[in-house]
């Protein structure tokens, strides 16, 4: 009886600890893709640091939203561009222009949908004005929008259209043997 | 000698920091890229067959020109204030049109969206965006107030600062129809926000 007693007790114990790694194992996975630690809502001071600060990379900003449909159809292209030049000296900064309070339950989905991991900051609304005027006084705010900077933060190609993976991939070129 | 020349200079220094701080943005000139430009007269069809010119509303104060989408959701969540902005200003004087310059959206769809958003404001399609050409305007909602008589471009830009209504702190189209309306000068004439780019040929 009291043999039975000990059995089932190891049972319950080890029942337990299976449950607790599991429900670890999934926190991890779902940690994998989880955007908390990495989408920060910035201003035009951040942005202009990120310029400015180029340790030897351009830069290459795509702004963008989840209700632009030109946005949503150049994306896969501008994964493919990150996975291509992530280790050639590009730094890629995903700019999305929806609201702060749609993070979690818009950018993070549609981000995970186009298995994208590249960096992704969301613009503080009320400063909107002040980051279009940074990046180009000529600029209205129609997105898509895309800029890359040389090594030294100065702006060598601004678009306001949508591009694919070709045309990305020359203007990147174009920039690296100014 | 010295300590005189300290004497008169420091509260000159410090008057000069006070009003380098008080105003940052007044040698800036931001200004600048307000340009003041006019627009031609023109005739659109609005949804229901009737030509609608700008000089048939030259009686009027201002006319407001907003080009608008029916599938954008940053216009979309400005239908409701755009009803709000015609039951406030028409009576005033002030005439709003809402343009339509996108391609991939027809009469028929214009003229659903507006209804079903109870639109009192006449809406012109503009097609082959010949007028959105005109006054290079590139996204939508975006909102230009004309003088009614030269057609100049007083106002251009936001209609306010949030999507969400619960958050508007500046409502700047406001702000510059109130100016107009009480004769005085137009304070922000040029705004800017992220919104949809005009679909265009």
């Amino acid at each position: 009886m009291r043999l039975n007693h000990y059995v089932l007790i190891l049972l319950l114990v080890l029942t337990g600890c299976t449950k607790n790694i599991e429900e670890k194992d999934e926190t991890e996975k779902d940690n994998s893709t989880d955007y908390s630690q990495q989408i920060p809502v910035v201003d035009e001071v951040w942005l202009k640091n990120k310029i400015e600060n180029r340790n030897s990379k351009i830069l290459f900003i795509n702004f963008w939203a989840t209700w632009c449909e030109p946005c949503v159809e150049e994306f896969p292209d501008l994964v493919k561009i990150y996975n291509g030049h992530k280790n050639s000296g590009l730094e890629f900064l995903s700019v999305s222009v929806d609201l702060p309070s749609e993070i979690d339950s818009k950018v993070k989905p549609f981000l995970k949908e186009q298995s994208a991991y590249f960096p992704v900051v969301v613009i503080e609304e009320k400063r909107s004005e002040e980051v279009i005027n940074l990046i180009d006084p000529e600029w209205n705010g129609a997105v898509p929008a895309t800029v890359i900077y040389d090594e030294n933060g100065d702006k060598r190609e601004f678009f306001t259209q949508a591009g694919d993976y070709e045309f990305f991939n020359e203007s990147i070129k174009k920039v690296k043997n100014y | 000698m010295f300590k005189k020349m300290l004497f008169i200079s420091v509260p000159i220094i410090t008057i000069m920091i006070l009003v380098l701080i008080a105003y940052p943005g007044s040698s800036s000139g931001e200004s600048n890229f307000v340009s003041t430009t006019k627009i031609e007269n023109f005739t659109l069809v609005d949804l229901y067959g009737n030509n609608q010119s700008l000089k048939d509303y030259n009686d009027e104060k201002a006319i407001v020109v907003i080009f608008i989408a029916t599938r954008c959701p940053v216009s979309n969540a400005y239908n409701t204030r755009m009803v709000e902005l015609y039951n406030k200003y028409h009576d005033k004087n002030i005439a709003i049109l809402g343009i339509n310059s996108n391609k991939t959206e027809d009469i028929d769809e214009c003229k659903t969206h507006s209804e079903e958003h109870g639109f009192k404001f006449p809406v012109l399609k503009d097609e082959k965006n010949v007028i959105a050409d005109m006054f290079e305007a590139s996204y939508t909602p975006e909102a230009y107030v004309l003088n009614s008589k030269t057609l100049e471009i007083l106002y251009h830009g936001r209609i306010d600062d949030s999507r969400e209504e619960s958050n508007v702190e500046v409502a700047d189209l406001s702000n510059a129809l109130d100016e107009i309306i009480g004769g005085e000068k137009i304070s922000v004439a040029k705004t800017k926000a992220f919104g949809c780019t005009i679909k265009r040929i």
